[in-house]
C-alpha cells in the first residue's frame, strides 16, 4: 500500500492501546466559521452553502488526536479498517458541521484507544471533526492532494529511438537546437503534455495558441497570406506580416488555404503507444 | 400604459388553460410541452413553413435576457399556450412566445449546490416542476410563479445536487439526481405531482441479493457506487416503459476498489413508469474509470430492421459508440464507434464494449480518446424520420489520464486528465448500420449545443463562433446563420403561433426568438 496522507513510521510509533469509555460531555457552541479556501471554481459549490470549513491548523491538532485514539480501528486514511467503518464515508460525518454530529456521537461512548471519548475536550472534538473534513475534502476533485505523481517510468533510450525514428519528431525538432534544454525548462508531466498537445488552448472552442498560417484567395484581387485569426463556415480573417486585420466571407469561390504547424502532433496522437509516450517523456527530460 | 400593460397581461394568463400532458403522446404544432418536445426525445417536429428553401429569409423577432448576472441558458424551454418557460440554476423565467416579453421570474432562495446548470421545467395541469441546485423539487403556479411546494429529492450535505428537467408521465413527475463528489450512490424517484410525496424510488446501485450485485466486489463498494441520473428521460406509452441513462460510477476515475462491471452505472436503463421495476439494462461503458457519464438522450425511433417494423432505442454516448437497441427488450442492433476512439478492445457477445485495462488511468499516464468531456454530452441529438439520420454534436478529443490517489481503498475521484487536443463535428449516422452518412468539421471549434431537426429538412445547432446555423438534413450544407454573439448553449426548440413558425435558442444569458417575415 502507498499512502500519501501519512508519514507511517510516526503513525505506527504513535498508536497506543485501544479502551473503550462512555462519558458524557457539555453542549457546545458554534466555533468561529474560518475563512473559505479560495479556488475550485464552481466545484467548491459542492455541498451546502453552510458546509464545514477546514481550518489546516484544527486539522493539524486534530491528527494528533486521531493518530492517539482512532488509527487501529479507522486506519491511516480514516477510510476504514478491519475493527472499524470508513469515516469519511460516513453520514456522520457528511452532516457534520464543526463537531455537530460527531461531538454527541462521542459523547454517547466510543471505543477509543486510550482516552475515554467522553473525556475529550470540545476542543479536541472540535479540532478531530476539522481532521475528518480534511479527509473527506481530500478525495474531492478540488483536493490539493491531487497532483501527478512520477510519470518518468519510460526508457530513455528507447524514446530517443521513437524520437529519430517512427515517432518523426526529428524532422521538425533537434536535442541541440530548439528542444536544447528541455528537460530543465519544465518539470516531468509538462514535457509529457507540452509533446502531445504543445498548441494548448484546450478549451471547447478554443483554437491553439500556435500561429496557424492561412492564405486566402479571392476570385479576384491578390492572395494574402498571415496568421489565422478565425474560421467558421462563413467567414475567415488573419492579420498579414505587417500586423494589417483582413476578413473575407466565405463563398465558393474564395480559397482558403490552412497550415497548421502542428499537424504533426495531432496525427501522431492516433498512433503512439502509451509505451512510447513514456519513453519519449524520459527522453525529453533528459535533456537538460 | 401601465394599465394598459397590465390589461395585456391580464388577458393572456386568462387565455391559459391547465395543461394536459397526454398532450405529450402527440403535441399539437403550437406547443413543445416537454423538455424534448415529445417522449421519443428525437428533436423532430413536424412544421415546415421554415424550410430548405425560404430559411434564408430568417430574421430575428425578438430576444429576451434573462438579466441575472451570470446565468447561461442551457434548458430547453417548455412553451405552452404562447408562454416560454425556461430556468437555469435557481431561475424560472416565464416569457411570452410572441415578444419574448418577460411575464414573470421566479428566484429560489439557494442553500448550497453546484450551480453548473439546469436542464428545464416539466408542467401538468397549472404547475410547474423544477430542480434546484439545493436538492428541492419545486412547483410554481404557472400563471404566476408563486411557490406551491418544495420537497427536498436529495441530501445536499452528501453533495448531491439537482439539475435535471423533471418529466411529467401520467400521474408522475420524474425526477433524477446529479453529484459525483462523494461517493454516494444514483436513484431515480417518481414523484406525486400534487404532493410532491414519493412514488417510487430506483437505486441505480443493487443491493446484496439483487441482480447485478455480483458486478460489485463487496456491499462498501456498491452501497458507494454512484451513477447519477442527471439526463433526460424517453416514455414509450405502449410499452409503458420509461428510458434513461445512468452516470459514471464511484470512484470516478481509481476503479481499483471496485472491481467488476458495476451496474448499473454507465448503463441505458429501461424501467416501468408506473412502479420503477427494471425492465432491462444495457450497459455502454462498463467499469467506466473515465467520468463518462451516459446520461445522453435516449431516441426512441419506429424504424425498420431488415425490412420488418422495429420499436427502437438509439444513443451516441459520451464513451463515442453509438448504439441502437430494441426497446422492449434491450437487444442490441448496433453498436459503432461515430468518432474513432481508443478505449476498447471490441465488444461482448451483448453487443457492449470491452475497455481495454491499459487504457485505465495510470501512475504515470495513459493516452485516452475521448477526453473526460466525452465524444457527447449533455447537449441532446436530433432524429429526422425523413432522412432516417440520427445527428448529433460529436469532439474527438485526447487527454492523458493520471492515477493521483494510490491508496489501498481510493475514494472520490482519485485522478483526472490533463490536457488535449480536440476537433468537433456533427456526424450523421445511419440508425440502420451506424454508419456515417455525412460529417461536418466545425473549424473554428465547436459548441455545447443541441440540435433540432424539421419536417422542412432543416437542422438547427450552433458552432465554437457563436453562430446560430441551418443546415440541410439530407446534405448537412449550411443553409443560413446569425452570429449571436455567444455560442449556442442549448437545443433550439420550434413551435407555431398564429401561422408564424418561431425557432428559438440559447446563447449565453439570451434567448432569441427567429421568424421567416
Amino acid at each position: 500500500m502507498t499512502n500519501t496522507l501519512w508519514n507511517r513510521p510516526v503513525v505506527c510509533s504513535l498508536i497506543a492501546a485501544t479502551v473503550a469509555a462512555v462519558v458524557c460531555l457539555s453542549a457546545q457552541e458554534p466555533p468561529p466559521r474560518p475563512a473559505p479556501k479560495k479556488g475550485g471554481g464552481m466545484l467548491a459549490q459542492a455541498g451546502s452553502a453552510d458546509k464545514h470549513i477546514v481550518d489546516d491548523a484544527a486539522a493539524e491538532r486534530g491528527r494528533k488526536t486521531y493518530i492517539a485514539e482512532c488509527i487501529t480501528c479507522h486506519g491511516a486514511s480514516a477510510r476504514g479498517a478491519q475493527n472499524g467503518p470508513d469515516l469519511v464515508r460516513s453520514t456522520l460525518l457528511l452532516h457534520d458541521r464543526y463537531g455537530s454530529t460527531i461531538g454527541p456521537f462521542l459523547k454517547k461512548g466510543h471505543q477509543t484507544q486510550s482516552t475515554p471519548s467522553a473525556n475529550f475536550t470540545d476542543a479536541q472534538l472540535l479540532d478531530l471533526s476539522h481532521f475528518l473534513h480534511a479527509r473527506l475534502d481530500d478525495t474531492l476533485r478540488t483536493s490539493p492532494m491531487f497532483h501527478v505523481q512520477n510519470v518518468l517510468t519510460g526508457d530513455a533510450k528507447a524514446g530517443e529511438a521513437y524520437f529519430n525514428g517512427a515517432g518523426g519528431c526529428k524532422a521538425c525538432h533537434s536535442p541541440d537546437g530548439d528542444l536544447k534544454g528541455f528537460g530543465t525548462k519544465y518539470d516531468a508531466v509538462d514535457v509529457q503534455q507540452r509533446f502531445l498537445f504543445p498548441g494548448g488552448g484546450f478549451g471547447r472552442g478554443a483554437r491553439s495558441t500556435t500561429q496557424i498560417k492561412v492564405t486566402v484567395t479571392p476570385a479576384s484581387g491578390a492572395a494574402v497570406t498571415g496568421v489565422l485569426d478565425k474560421i467558421d463556415d462563413f467567414n475567415v480573417s488573419l492579420r498579414d506580416s505587417g500586423g494589417e486585420y483582413h476578413s473575407w466571407v466565405r463563398t465558393g469561390s474564395l480559397k482558403v488555404q490552412i497550415t497548421d504547424p502542428l499537424d504533426a502532433h495531432h496525427k501522431l496522437l492516433d498512433v503512439i503507444t502509451d509505451k512510447n509516450m513514456h519513453d519519449v517523456t524520459a527522453y525529453l527530460e533528459n535533456l537538460k | 400604459m401601465k394599465i394598459l400593460a397590465s390589461l395585456a397581461l391580464a388577458a393572456t394568463l386568462c387565455a391559459q388553460t391547465p395543461f394536459d400532458p397526454s398532450t405529450i403522446l402527440k403535441p399539437p404544432t403550437d406547443t413543445w410541452p416537454t423538455y424534448s418536445g415529445d417522449y421519443t426525445g428525437r428533436r423532430y417536429s413536424p412544421l415546415k413553413q421554415i424550410n430548405s428553401s425560404n430559411v434564408k429569409a430568417l430574421s430575428l423577432a425578438w430576444l429576451y435576457r434573462v438579466n441575472s448576472p451570470g446565468q447561461v441558458v442551457k434548458s430547453s424551454p417548455v412553451e405552452i399556450n404562447g408562454i416560454l418557460y425556461l430556468s437555469s440554476p435557481d431561475n424560472v423565467w416565464a416569457v411570452d412566445a410572441r415578444s419574448g416579453r418577460e411575464i414573470w421570474h421566479h428566484t429560489h432562495q439557494s442553500h448550497g449546490g453546484i450551480h453548473i446548470g439546469n436542464r428545464g421545467v416539466a408542467i401538468t395541469g397549472n404547475w410547474l416542476y423544477f430542480e434546484t441546485p439545493d436538492c428541492e423539487l419545486v412547483s410554481l403556479n404557472v400563471k404566476d410563479g408563486k411557490e406551491r411546494w418544495h420537497k427536498s429529492i436529495c441530501d445536499l450535505d452528501m453533495m448531491y445536487y439537482a439539475s435535471v428537467a423533471p418529466v411529467i408521465v401520467k400521474n408522475h413527475v420524474l425526477v433524477g439526481v446529479s453529484g459525483d463528489d462523494t461517493d454516494v450512490p444514483g436513484y431515480y424517484e417518481s414523484r406525486d405531482p400534487e404532493t410532491g410525496d414519493l412514488q417510487w424510488h430506483w437505486s441505480v446501485v443493487p443491493k446484496k441479493g439483487e441482480p447485478g450485485f455480483e458486478t460489485w466486489p463487496n456491499e462498501d463498494a456498491a452501497a458507494h457506487g454512484g451513477g447519477m441520473t442527471w439526463g433526460p428521460t424517453s416514455y414509450d406509452p405502449d410499452l409503458n416503459l420509461i428510458y434513461f441513462g445512468t452516470g459514471n460510477p464511484q470512484p470516478v476515475v481509481a476503479g481499483k476498489g471496485r472491481e467488476g462491471d458495476n451496474l448499473y452505472t454507465a448503463s441505458i436503463v429501461a424501467l416501468n413508469a408506473d412502479t420503477g421495476k427494471m425492465a432491462w439494462y444495457f450497459q455502454p461503458s462498463p467499469h467506466d474509470t473515465h467520468d463518462w457519464d451516459n446520461v445522453e438522450a435516449p431516441v426512441l425511433i419506429d424504424g425498420s430492421i431488415d425490412g420488418k417494423p422495429r420499436k427502437l432505442l438509439a444513443m451516441a454516448c459520451r464513451n463515442g459508440w453509438f448504439f441502437v437497441l430494441d426497446r422492449a427488450t434491450g437487444q442490441n442492433i448496433v453498436s459503432k464507434e461515430y468518432v474513432k476512439t481508443n478505449w476498447a478492445s471490441g465488444t461482448d457477445k451483448r453487443g457492449q464494449p470491452v475497455p481495454n485495462k491499459a487504457k485505465e488511468p495510470q501512475i504515470d499516464g495513459s493516452l485516452v480518446s475521448p477526453n473526460q468531456g466525452g465524444a457527447a454530452n449533455w447537449p441532446p441529438p436530433t432524429y429526422d424520420p425523413e432522412t432516417g439520420l440520427f445527428y448529433i454534436n460529436a469532439t474527438r478529443a485526447f487527454s492523458v489520464w493520471y492515477l493521483y490517489d494510490l491508496d489501498d481503498k481510493p475514494e472520490g475521484w482519485g485522478g483526472t486528465d490533463r490536457g488535449g487536443w480536440a476537433e468537433y463535428m456533427l456526424q450523421a449516422i445511419d440508425y440502420k448500420t451506424g454508419a456515417i452518412k455525412w460529417s461536418h468539421k466545425w473549424e473554428g471549434g465547436g459548441a455545447r449545443a443541441g440540435i433540432l431537426s424539421t419536417a422542412g429538412n432543416l437542422l438547427f445547432t450552433g458552432d465554437g463562433s457563436g453562430n446560430f446555423i441551418a443546415m440541410d438534413a439530407k446534405t448537412g450544407a449550411p443553409l443560413w446563420h446569425a452570429n449571436i454573439a455567444s455560442q449556442v448553449s442549448n437545443a433550439p426548440i420550434t413551435y407555431e403561433l398564429d401561422g408564424s413558425q418561431y425557432v428559438v435558442v440559447g446563447a449565453g444569458d439570451t434567448l432569441f426568438g427567429f421568424v421567416v417575415h
